[in-house]
Order: structure tokens, then sequence, then C-alpha cells
């Protein structure tokens, strides 16, 4: 009776004999027995199948019936199709360690259930004959399935079923074991080393590395190794992958920025001719009634100008001395630029309108902004979450773009708010006030706004003196 | 003395829910600090060579954390094990629930009422988010007559403590299985000199 209807099973296409293969695993393989416990009453529900036939499904459903050739091949069938649905994405995230697993990474949890659903029935259908001889040749059953199942290299349901048969409840049963061939435990151990944990799972790394494709892979070990890479590397790319990003201009800047290139660069490798600079930066010469010695220790804290003076020393001292008034007076301006160019403070601050253009708003909310101090100009990225304070929590586009050329900065005298500082801007009566969140961050953003205005107020004298 | 207390390897495996912490508590014992090239697959990821109590040891640590769902294989790695640190989160009851399913399962698998284990009370740096209390733990693990210790990965704290704890343990059981053997013997042979 049995192998008719098993008969029938390879006559069906592949298809459907995949999803009959499903419904058996879940079986209720409690056969030719009535009283038996019910050992995992939820994973093998007897839902796909009418209990009233469950006699008759008894019978034909006896495992040691089928080919274990069979067996194996339908189990790879039905983990392939699981496997192929996993996404990447899925596993870069590490959606299936997380509380939302079954949203985030569905395709992964449903292939690890199905290796539970194969173990936990192996278990059950060994377990399910009380003759201890029977629990045996089921047993040896099985070792043939495996072997199958190593030849399609099905390493997923391999584990399964080796896992089945290194259980506690099956392992422990002496007697049963004593009926099983020495050659068939001999095979459950060469199994069993494939996957053991020695060596950080060397022999399973091993031996995926040398299989020849295709196979089902056990992915367990590598959910594992993505686990500690993401613990180790909280985010491997991040860094680099927001300096590329932070690497932009606006367009209304870029003639400075390009500008300020060529001027670095004529710079750091000064033009042959000496003339040549002059035509590169016209009107220098203004400035050169503005620079001198001291003014230039004064105002040099960027990198650049000092930088540029040890080159040109470096260059050779007779270019030094016939260009110092050349290299002075094309400091001031080069500073100016870089200033332009070089963003001089950002970070994230909460900001309240006190006055606007010399009246109290009627609302004031503290807004929060990424803050970006750009030459003699405040660029404001509006937020994107709601608490964030890293870059990543803001825009990438500016919302807002002020210059603060004659705005006075203050640091705040409010008790409550240790950390706030105002900007003012006296010609049109708007006052600002400003919080970063600690008094030494606001006592940095008051140094660089002001010394930003003590630059731009010297060229504003120079302007003034032309 | 010293001859016993040569090099011993001690296989320990840290068990408990996911998202408790485990990886993060055996990258901080291991590693120590976090190290750019980290690379999980090499065969020495997970072993650590320490002194504990004058006698050097070397530690082989698996943990299966991100194979938590592959409920199937856990008896059989736990067969291998010496002994365990069970973890769970105080931000998370349902982990701390987990702990008596662990412990448990690792008595049934070792086929004893007693085995070398540790409960671990993670995140113990997170104060405001705490939903499984002191006490609570520290009744459980009297309850299950085993030791507990609260720590932290993230900030370091007690995770070199947790598994030197557990190897004492693991030593202490394992000179209290050998040494009957031996008093044994030592009982016979004195027995016959008094024949």
């Amino acid at each position: 009776m049995s192998s008719s209807r098993y008969c029938e099973i390879p006559r069906e296409s592949t298809h459907n004999y995949s999803k009959t293969l499903r419904k058996m695993s879940c079986f209720d393989t409690r056969h030719s027995n009535r009283e038996r416990p019910r050992l995992s009453k939820n994973i093998f529900s007897t839902n796909s199948l009418p209990r009233s036939g469950r006699h008759t499904i008894s019978h034909v459903f006896e495992v040691t019936r089928i080919p274990p050739e069979e067996i194996a091949a339908q189990f790879t069938l039905i983990d392939h199709e699981l496997f192929v649905k996993i996404d990447l994405e899925e596993l870069i995230c590490c959606g299936w360690i997380k509380k939302e697993k079954n949203v985030v990474a569905p395709n992964v949890v449903a292939y690890t259930r199905r290796f539970n659903h194969v173990s936990y029935w192996i278990v059950e259908e060994i377990l399910n004959h009380e003759s201890t001889k029977v629990r045996a040749d089921v047993i040896s059953y099985f070792v043939r399935v495996c072997k199958r199942l190593y030849d399609l290299n099905n390493l997923h349901s391999l584990f399964a079923v080796i896992s089945a048969l290194r259980s506690a409840s099956i392992y422990r049963l002496d007697n049963t074991w004593s009926f099983v061939p020495k050659k068939d435990k001999q095979a459950i151990d060469r199994f069993a080393d494939i996957f053991s944990d020695k060596d950080n799972w060397s022999k399973l790394r091993e031996m995926m590395d040398s299989l020849k494709l295709p196979c089902v892979p056990y992915i367990g070990v590598y959910l594992t190794d993505l686990v500690y890479l993401s613990m180790a590397n909280p985010s491997c790319d991040y860094p680099l992958k927001s300096q590329l990003l932070s690497v932009r201009y606006i367009d209304e800047l870029l003639k400075f920025v390009e500008d300020d290139n060529f001027k670095k660069s004529l710079l750091l490798e000064p033009p042959s001719a000496k003339q040549s600079p002059q035509k590169f930066v016209p009107g220098h010469k203004k400035n050169s009634s503005w620079g001198n010695g001291s003014k230039l220790t004064n105002s040099g804290p960027e990198s650049s100008s000092s930088e540029s003076i040890r080159n040109l020393i470096d260059d050779s001292l007779q270019e030094k001395i016939d260009e110092v008034t050349l290299n002075i007076a094309q400091l001031p301006s080069t500073n100016e630029d870089s200033v332009a160019a070089d963003i001089i403070i950002e970070g994230c601050l909460r900001r309240k309108t006190l006055l606007k253009n010399g009246k109290k708003p009627p609302m004031a909310a503290w807004q929060r902004y990424w803050v970006q101090l750009w030459g003699p100009v405040l660029l404001y990225y509006s937020s994107k979450s709601l608490t964030g304070t890293d870059r990543s929590d803001f825009k990438l586009e500016p919302c807002k773009m002020k210059s603060i050329l004659g705005w006075l900065v203050q640091m705040g005298d409010d008790p409550l708010h240790p950390d706030s500082f105002h900007l003012a801007d006296p010609n049109t009566g708007t006052m600002y006030k400003f919080r970063s969140g600690s008094t030494p961050r606001s006592l940095v953003w008051c140094r660089k706004l002001q010394e930003c205005q003590k630059k731009r107020s010297r060229q504003g004298n120079l302007i003034r003196f032309d | 003395m010293a001859a016993r207390g040569g090099p011993s390897n001690h296989k320990i495996v840290v068990v408990g829910g996911g998202g408790v912490g485990k990886s993060a508590l055996t990258i901080q014992f291991i590693q120590s600090y976090f190290v750019q090239d980290y690379d999980p697959t090499i065969e020495d990821s997970y072993t650590k060579q320490c002194v504990i109590d004058d006698i050097p040891a070397k530690l082989d640590i698996l943990d299966t954390a991100g194979q938590e769902e592959f409920s199937a294989m856990r008896e059989q790695y736990m067969r291998s094990g010496e002994g365990f640190l069970l973890v769970f989160s105080v931000t998370e009851r349902s982990s701390f629930e987990e702990i008596t399913r662990f412990y448990r399962q690792i008595l049934r698998v070792k086929d004893r009422d007693e085995f070398p284990m540790l409960i671990v009370a993670n995140k113990a740096d997170l104060d405001s988010q705490r939903v499984v209390g002191r006490d609570e733990a520290q009744n459980l693990a009297k309850q299950l007559r085993i030791p507990l210790v609260e720590c932290s990965a993230k900030l370091r704290m007690n995770v070199d403590q947790s598994f030197h704890e557990l190897v004492k343990i693991i030593r202490l059981f394992q000179k209290m299985e050998r040494p009957q053997l031996k008093n044994s013997r030592g009982k016979n042979r004195k027995r016959c000199t008094i024949l």
C-alpha cells in the first residue's frame, strides 16, 4: 500500500513533488501508535492533513520505505528554493538577530526554520518507534540519507540530520545505538566532524572552499562571521564614506575654490618667472600696502600660509629675499581665500531668533541645524531626524546661507543655558541665540566667529583705506 | 603542584538569546581592543591564552552569536563545552527567562545534576533601560546554584572576570571529579598496607 503511494510520487512534476514532501515533512508521523507522547507539538502540526486520514497516511508515510536518495533529493529541492530567496540586504544588515527579524530578514529566518524542522522531524521519526531495533534501523536509514546529502553537497540538511542524530534525546539512547552498525556510527562521526566547531569551524570552511558547486550551504557559520564583523567594525566603511560625501562645493563659491586652488598650486611650486604670480593675483599691490611682518604672524594660523613660507624658504634663499615683499603681499589674500574655501568650524547648533529686524518675533522656537562657518558665511543644514546630533542626521544641502560680516558675537550670560552665545547684526537689528550643547564648544564657536570678523574687518579697513 | 599546574585547555561555550551582547562580550575578551582588519574566519579567532591563579590556560571560546535560531544544532555543540557562560541582557526580560531553559538544556546534554556555569548579566551600564533587577537575577542564580556576574561588554566591565571566574569553576569541578578516583585508589592502597 505504502509503496503504491510512493510509486506515484516520481510521476508528479518536480514542483509538485517538492510540495508533497514539504507536506510530508509536516506530517503527523506518529503512525502505528496510539498513546505516544507528543514530542514537538508545534513543529509538526497535522494541519496539512485531515486527522481522519491519519491511519491510512501513517501507512503511506513510512519514511524508511522511501529510498534515501529520494529523501535527500527532495530535501535539497526544498532547501535550494529557500536558499536562493535569501537577499543580500538581509545578510548585510544582520537582520536575523534583530527583533523584527521576520520583517527584515524573512528568508534567512525561513531557511533557518527549515533546518530546525528537518532536524526535529528526524528526532521525532526515530522516537516514534518503540522497538529498539527499529529505532536503530531508522538511524541507519538516516545515515544513508546523510551520504546522499553529502553527495549532493547539501550541507544544510546534512547538518540538520547530524544535529538530530546528535541531539540529547537520541544521543542518550545507548540501547538503540548498540544495534546501530559500527560502520554507520563511524559515518556519523565522520559527518559530524565536518561540522565540528574546532578551530573556528575550520573543517567546514575548508570543505566549502574546496567543494565543487553547486551546493546548498550551511549558513550558520557565515551568520556568526557577519555578526562578529559588524561588531568589530561597527561601520567599517562609514568614515571613508562620510569623508567622500563631505567633499562638495557650493556652486556660487566655486570660483573662490578655483582661485584658491590655483594660488595654492602657485605657492607650492612657484613659477620660474617672477612676474607671473602678479598676473594671477590682480590687485595684490593694494594688499602690499597693508602687509607687514607683525600682521603676518598674527594672521597666519592657517597651515597653508605657514607652509607656503616654508616651501619658499626651501626653494632657495635668493628667491626668498627677492620675493619677500611679494610673498608677504600675497599672503593675506591667500589667507582670505583659503578661509572662504575651508570650513572653519562646524557642528550641531540650536538656534532661536531673539530679534528679527528690531522686533521680537511672535513665535520663537529652538531649531536644530548643522551649522558650518564657511569663510564669513554661516551655512545652515536642516535636520532629518528629531534628536540626532551627528552630521548624518542633517541634510546634505544647506537650507540657509547668511553672511555674518559686521555681526557681533558674544557669549551668553544666561545661567540656565551656559552653553549659549549670541550673534547679532546691528545693521538690521536681528539677533539670534545659539546653543551648542556645551560651554567649551560655545567658546570655540565664539572665538572662531570673532576671528573671522577680525579678518574681515581688516580687509574692510583695507578697502576704505584705498 | 607546579607539574599539575601546567597549561590547560578549556572549552568555554557562550550561550544566550539573540541580541544579548554575546559577541561583544567575546570580542572584548579576546581582542581587548578593536582592530581594524579583524578577521573572524581565521582558526584562532576565538582562542585566548591567559594566566588564572598563576596557572596558564588556553581558552577555546565557542560563541554561536548569529546562529541562535539554529536551535536544533545547539545540543551538539553544547556537548563539547567544559564550562558555560549563560548570558542575558538586563534590558530584555525574555533573554533572562531563557537562562533557565539553557541551564536545563546543558544539564540534559551533559547528563549531570550540576556543571560549571556562570550567569552573566550583560549591559549593566544601561541602568535606565534596566528591566531585570539585581535581586531578581541574584535569586535565580541562588536557585540554580550558579554564580552571577554583572557585566558590561561595552564598558569592558567585568568581562575578563567573567571568563576567569568560569575557568576557576571549571578547575574546581574537574578537581572534584578527578581526586575521587585518586582517593579511592589511595584508600585501597592504605587498606592493603594495613592488611
